[in-house]
């Protein structure tokens, strides 16, 4: 494996419910890049994005996966956040009687006492929060309201950069994070987005859309299709797509089947 | 000799030595109690009341009453006790009977009169002392036993438009090593717009196999406000045995919160009458079962008299191969217009083994009410754990975590914010390795 590598998949294949979603994903990824991966609907993003996290349920069949060099698979779903992965979910979930603060607090602890860093004491964490919080346009007033509920759809997603901004993940992975976001919504979590990108950390972008990419513009763009990468290129392919659709990916595809059929 | 015959042959052994052995009407109100008592019998699981909980075990066993506290304990012993240390008017029960060195009421305000229930009975009066038309004759076989065997408890009365600042707190020790039952009863008059918070604690020293069976019956004069905090956590080798009967005349407001954690057998049974205009009350409860424990919460709420308002939620949480039962009923009565009833129980089981059985249950004369009912029995949701999860929180942390939260939706309704941070110290102590989340909770 490449020594370079922040996270290293090979031939992963996956399933969910005893239907093969990932069949054969390749895909490497070095600390400071930012990755999109697109694709249509049910091409296997979001479940690539729930494997890396460590969804139970998503089951690896086949392939590997390296990250910071160790074999993800082996780590439990919260080990590998306190190791710096981040998801970001499509759909974030409320937790009934359980405040914003006390999530980021157990969620800061856990990845500082990890990183072998000394908890945070009460005072520096809230001037921490909320700073975050400003910086992204979320009112105060949602830190002590329970987790996501009642939230509006932008709040969410905010809540969710908020999570982010505060783990300070190495590898952060946004699934969605576009969907149901107005342009101003959009711009401010691009923003929050932007504000994290370094040469230590790498992003992966999963979207539908291109729009985001005209805010958090990436080194790569992949195409996903029933399950496997059909197609990698630099951010010029995400405006291709733009302009001409998955329709159009279909077509690339089935050209690269009949071409790879000739030469079988 | 069946048990029944037993615990007959044991009260006329025991009657010289109980409470007002020699007043009349002490003695005819017992016996009258344990013919009531013979008349009943044990339940059997054909009576719709007593479907889900078994008294096999007062069979098998007969429990003695005690005669007197069984072992020494001083003021230290009892500081370590949960709730002890709330500040309190504070008397302490023994095995069924009253200490006075660990109490502390003095000095009681005016317009408070506490008295100690054996004093009352073994008052030397010709006529039934006052309090105890209040102790009806209910079909409870425990009601029945119990005013047949009672030894001790609290007569309050709280006078016209006093505002108690400092609640009242019963507390309830027992030591009992043996087979042996204590009874008790407590009477609460609270007069005309008076103000009170009352608490009542049961706790164990010692690992005993015993019956803690306590009555408690209240009357709510016009305007008047009790709320009524409870805490049963017995041994885990004791049972609990509890009916609360409430009275409420017009505009007064009762709220009982009851935090059910201990013993191997409870049944407690709460019956409130809205008897006047604008009455309410608030009946909320929370259990955790553990191990083998069969904990049952009953709760009655007549609506007699229109614009009442009743408000109920109970939530439990039901591990191992323990038993939880919610059975409340509200009645609303043909005069009752404008009766607002609403009745909610959340439940959660933890484990393949553990068992709740929910029944809410609306029964509505009137036309013209507001009444609803839920009842949801479910597990964690498992997308809120993974979420826990993928934020780095651990999986045990993470499930009680989310145990707390939905614990904390009852204790967080108690108004007495003393009575909640020590309940939230007692939540963390019955969920394994909850003092993990301590640190967060700070």
């Amino acid at each position: 494996m490449n020594q370079n590598s922040l996270l290293q998949i090979s031939n992963l294949h996956a399933e969910v419910e005893g239907q093969a979603i990932l069949k054969g994903i390749d895909l490497t990824i070095k600390a400071g890049e930012v990755h999109a991966i697109m694709g249509p609907n049910a091409s296997g993003k979001s479940t690539l994005a729930h494997v890396l996290a460590g969804r139970p349920g998503f089951e690896v069949t086949q392939g590997e996966i390296y990250y910071q060099g160790n074999d993800l698979l082996s780590l439990t779903t919260e080990e590998r956040a306190r190791k710096g992965l981040f998801l970001a979910f499509q759909y974030p979930v409320e937790i009934p009687g359980v405040s914003n603060v006390y999530l980021l607090k157990a969620a800061m602890n856990a990845v500082r006492k990890e990183r072998g860093q000394q908890e945070l004491d009460a005072m520096d964490f809230l001037e921490l929060i909320r700073m975050r919080m400003a910086e992204l346009g979320i009112s105060s007033e949602l830190l002590y309201r329970n987790v996501n509920e009642g939230f509006s759809g932008g709040e969410k997603k905010r809540n969710e950069i908020l999570q982010m901004s505060v783990l300070e993940p190495q590898l952060a992975i946004l699934d969605e994070i576009d969907s149901g976001l107005d342009i101003d919504a959009l711009k401010v979590v691009a923003n929050g987005v932007n504000t994290l990108r370094s040469s230590e950390r790498a992003i992966v972008i999963v979207t539908h859309y291109q729009r985001l990419l005209n805010y958090i513009k990436p080194d790569y763009v992949h195409v996903l299709s029933l399950g496997r990468i059909i197609k990698s290129g630099g951010p010029e392919l995400a405006e291709v797509l733009e302009e001409k659709g998955y329709g159009w990916i279909s077509q690339v595809d089935d050209i690269h089947h009949s071409s790879s059929g000739e030469i079988g | 000799m069946n048990a029944v015959e037993s615990y007959q042959a044991l009260y006329w052994q025991l009657a010289e030595q109980l409470p007002g052995h020699e007043v009349a009407w002490v003695r005819a109100m017992r016996e009258t109690a344990l013919q009531h008592f013979a008349e009943l019998g044990f339940p059997t699981r054909k009576q719709e009341a007593w479907k889900y909980t078994q008294l096999q075990a007062l069979e098998k066993n007969i429990y003695h009453p005690t005669t007197s506290q069984q072992q020494f304990i001083n003021n230290d012993d009892c500081q370590q006790l949960p709730l002890a240390t709330l500040d309190a008017y504070k008397l302490v029960f023994v095995d069924g009977h009253f200490n006075w060195i660990l109490s502390d009421i003095n000095p009681l305000p005016d317009g408070v009169v506490i008295n100690e229930l054996s004093n009352i009975l073994n008052s030397q009066t010709k006529q039934q002392h006052p309090i105890f038309p209040l102790t009806q004759q209910t079909d409870d076989v425990l009601n029945a036993l119990n005013n047949a065997f009672i030894t001790t408890g609290a007569a309050i009365n709280i006078l016209a438009d006093v505002q108690l600042e400092k609640p009242i707190h019963l507390q309830y020790i027992n030591t009992i090593k043996n087979k042996s039952a204590s009874y008790s009863r407590n009477v609460v008059i609270m007069e005309p717009n008076s103000h009170a918070q009352l608490i009542e604690s049961h706790v164990a020293l010692g690992e005993g196999d015993y019956v803690n069976n306590v009555q408690v019956d209240i009357q709510l004069e016009t305007g008047a406000q009790l709320q009524h905090y409870k805490l049963q956590l017995e041994g885990q080798s004791g049972m609990h045995f509890s009916e609360t009967q409430v009275e409420l005349a017009s505009d007064s407001h009762y709220q009982n919160h009851l935090f059910a954690f201990g013993s191997q057998l409870m049944r407690n049974n709460i019956k409130t009458k809205l008897n006047g205009a604008r009455a309410g009350c608030l009946l909320n409860g929370l259990f955790i079962s553990q191990s083998k424990q069969h904990l049952e919460m009953r709760t009655h709420i007549d609506h007699h008299a229109p614009s009442c308002t009743s408000r109920e939620t109970y939530r439990g949480i039901a591990n191992d191969k323990s038993h939880g039962v919610f059975d409340g009923t509200v009645v609303v009565h043909p005069h009752a217009q404008k009766s607002d009833a609403r009745v909610t129980t959340n439940n959660l089981l933890l484990s393949q083994g553990s068992e709740i059985d929910a029944k809410p249950q609306l029964e509505i004369y009137a036309d013209d009410v507001k009444c609803s009912h839920g009842a949801t029995i479910g597990q964690l949701d498992e997308e809120v754990l993974y979420y826990l999860r993928s934020r780095g929180i651990d999986e045990a942390t993470s499930r009680n975590l989310m145990l707390f939260a939905f614990a904390n939706h009852i204790i967080e309704q108690c108004p007495m914010n003393a009575f909640q941070s020590a309940l939230h110290g007692l939540l963390l102590k019955q969920l394994q390795s909850g003092d993990q989340l301590q640190e967060l909770l700070k």
